[in-house]
């Protein structure tokens, strides 16, 4: 394939170009893998497994580079994307890069966040011990991002600190290369709230191409929430893979509302006993969009839990994909899992595809799953309409009510309330949300 | 204000009203009485909009414009109100949430301001203490896991607040307690006054006694076979429909 060796010498040139010098030695090793693997794997076609339908061959035929200097952000875009009233330390990313003069925080929060630089020159065995565990080395597009590993940020919280106030981690794509990874490290009995969101200044072209490790040691609870919302002409490829210690509690919400190709790659190794994962996505694609979601739970020892909730809304032209793998391994007994993924079709253009699938090697477990693609009811609409609701807005609401248990989740009712607003102004509703208290 | 000529409706091919005729004058209620499957229901239906029917032949003038060609959310803001046999679960959705949404959509139709919270709320409790509807159920999703009298109590509820012109009750009497039956028919009897029309569809007689109707018709196989007073309830009650089918049977010999 031709495209396939421009793809590959374009990117590989322009890694070439990072610097690095001053990095440890197993930094740059790391890098020097990367970019040898990323040179030999080929490029994922409709053969390969989890790519069965991707879209992802559009990145052969439009070539990025990452952007050469840092730009500007407009207070008004910040403004834009905050969560109401909610008080949350901002730390702001451009292009993939922490912009500090952007950064508010409490003096009260107990959660780190440094650069990656900042955490190679710091940390002890940093590469050693958070950069190595990852699972993806197989992957091409995990490979391109380490290759170019530099961009993106060291977060750790104490053991045993508790804290309320979110962090919200903003990547403001201004349509470039973007490649940041994100490390998250929660102490011991620690609990934490991270909001990872994704947006474009403007409408531009770019390849967002992320990665996030999270390390949850035991009795750390975390609740995280990705939030993808980038340009129309955008790709977006995010990794995020969390290591559960024993007794930890991960829940990740992965809202997908914008982008022209995204695609989530989410996955929970459960390495401790009685460890809880809560995995939920939706994902709200309109025109000729593309939203695939590859999601793997592994319940690796006894008496984990997850729960597995991912939900889909396709518009339009857009086509949507859940690729869903639970795997209970022969050490997993008593574990109890429950996957589900809904999509409703708002077109008859509109497709979806989806594959859930159970590996069990346990005896003793509690295994559910189920998919469904369906249209708005009928008899719902009619009894709406039949109450004087025009037929756009009772769609409207019957479209809001199938989205919305997936959110309830979110511990921060003003990210709940933002996120239900833009799914609203996403379906072109009339009908806003606006809770009466009896 | 209702004028129902020679109507015939069918759905995937199958007739099912076969030439009804109905004339509702304001302030007048009509019972709609018939057996199972006579198309009581559908003629409801109808009436509110549902599209899945095929209205094949016939007219309806509704306050003096063609009804059929209004869309259910034009019907139900120009007053009509259906109250459902089986009302609609809709999970996601709270009840109190819809009503606010369906008021001031019939509101903004005549070009009237929405009610905000305190004053919607004001009329709220109003009419719940009517119907004696428990607060829990309004932040409750629409209908979802009500137990049957619930269900019936909730559209009532619903008409007491959109205060429609011409309430179609499907059967709204089936599946009430005594107590029930009472509050419902109160919230009925609040909505009766000489502008508006009531349709009835029920099985018994019992709901008669509470609001009493000034005709009763028996529709039977898709057509309107026998009209006439409250008498005529009591009379179906005693008998039945046989005799009915058997004055049919003779008219056609
Ligand atoms: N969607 C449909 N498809 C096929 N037949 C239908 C459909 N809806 C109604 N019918 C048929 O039309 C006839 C009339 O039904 P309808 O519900 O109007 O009866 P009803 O008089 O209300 O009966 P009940 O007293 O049991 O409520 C029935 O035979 C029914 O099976
Ligand atoms: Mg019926």
């Amino acid at each position: 394939m031709a495209n396939d060796q421009l793809f590959k010498t374009h990117y590989t040139a322009l890694a070439a170009g990072i610097s690095g010098n001053s990095d440890p030695d197993a930094v740059k090793s790391l890098r020097k893998t990367a970019i040898k693997e990323f040179t030999e794997l080929s490029f994922p076609t409709k053969k390969d497994e989890p790519w069965k339908y991707s879209k992802v061959d559009g990145l052969l035929s439009s070539l990025f580079s990452p952007a050469e200097k840092m730009s500007a952000v407009s207070d008004s875009l910040l403004t834009s994307v905050q969560f109401g009233n909610l008080e949350t330390d901002l730390y702001v990313f451009v292009d993939g890069k922490l912009n500090p003069a952007l950064t508010q925080k409490s003096p009260e929060s107990s959660v780190s966040v440094i650069t990656l630089k900042e955490a190679f020159a710091s940390v002890p065995n940093f590469a050693e011990t958070f950069l190595s565990k990852s699972s993806d080395k197989s992957d091409l597009f995990a490979n391109l991002g380490s290759a170019f590993l530099q961009d993106g940020a060291f977060i750790s919280i104490p053991d045993r600190k508790i804290q309320t106030r979110p962090v919200h981690l903003l990547f403001i794509s201004t349509g470039n290369l973007v490649q940041p990874k994100l490390i998250i490290s929660a102490g011991k009995s620690s609990e934490s709230t991270f909001i990872e969101h994704f947006i474009s200044d403007g409408n531009p072209a770019g390849f967002t191409n992320v990665s996030t490790a999270l390390f949850l040691a035991e009795n750390a609870v975390v609740h995280h929430t990705k939030i993808t919302d980038e340009s129309d002409n955008g790709f977006h490829i995010g990794r995020i893979e969390a290591f559960q210690q024993t007794n930890s509690t991960w829940k990740s919400h992965v809202i997908t509302m914008g982008g022209g190709m995204v695609r989530n790659e989410v996955t929970a190794r459960l390495s401790g006993e009685g460890v809880n994962c809560l995995m939920n996505g939706l994902y709200l694609v309109t025109g000729t969009h593309h939203v695939e979601n590859i999601t793997l739970i592994d319940h690796q020892k006894p008496n984990g839990t997850s729960q597995e909730s991912y939900k889909g809304i396709l518009s339009d032209k857009s086509t949507g994909v859940f690729d869903g793998k639970i795997i209970v391994q022969k050490d997993a007994q008593k574990t109890y899992a429950n996957q589900s993924n809904r999509n409703l079709l708002l077109s008859d253009e509109a497709t979806a595809d989806s594959k859930p699938q159970l590996e069990i090697y346990a005896d003793d477990v509690k295994c559910f799953h189920g998919a469904t693609v369906g249209q708005l009811d009928e008899m719902q609409l009619f009894y709406l309409q039949s109450r004087g609701i025009g037929e756009p807005m009772a769609k409207a609401m019957l479209t809001h009510a199938f989205a919305v248990d997936v959110l309830n989740s979110i511990p921060q009712a003003e990210i709940r309330e933002y996120l239900d607003q833009q799914i609203l102004e996403r379906l072109h509703s009339p009908f806003h949300f606006e809770e009466t208290e009896v | 204000m209702l004028s129902i000529k020679n109507l015939h409706a069918s759905i995937g091919g199958n007739e099912i009203l076969k030439g009804i005729s109905l004339e509702v004058k304001a302030g007048e209620v009509h019972a709609i009485m018939g057996p199972n499957g006579s198309g009581k229901s559908t003629l409801s239906k109808v009436l509110a909009g549902r599209e899945e029917y095929e209205v094949t032949a016939g007219s309806v003038e509704y306050l003096g414009k063609n009804l059929l060609d209004f869309s259910p959310e034009d019907r139900a803001r120009e007053g009509i109100f259906l109250a459902f046999q089986y009302p609609v679960e809709i999970p996601g959705v709270t009840n109190i949430m819809f009503l606010r949404t369906a008021l001031n959509e019939i509101r903004k139709y005549h070009g009237k301001e929405p009610l905000e919270g305190p004053e919607f709320l004001k009329l709220v409790r109003e009419k719940t203490k009517i119907l004696d509807l428990d607060d829990s159920l309004l932040k409750r999703p629409v209908n979802e896991g009500f137990s049957g009298g619930e269900k019936k109590r909730n559209e009532i509820f619903q008409m007491a607040v959109l205060e429609p012109k011409l309430a179609i009750l499907d059967e709204t009497d089936s599946g009430l307690d005594i107590d029930a039956l009472r509050a419902v028919s109160d919230g009925i009897n609040k909505l009766k006054n000489k502008d508006n029309g009531i349709i009835m569809v029920t099985h018994y007689q019992r709901l008669l006694d509470y609001i009493v109707p000034d005709f009763v018709h028996v529709l039977l196989n898709g057509k309107i076979v026998k009209s006439g007073t409250r008498e005529l309830a009591l009379e179906l009650e005693e008998k039945g429909y046989d005799w009915i089918r058997e004055e049919q049977k003779e008219e056609v010999v």
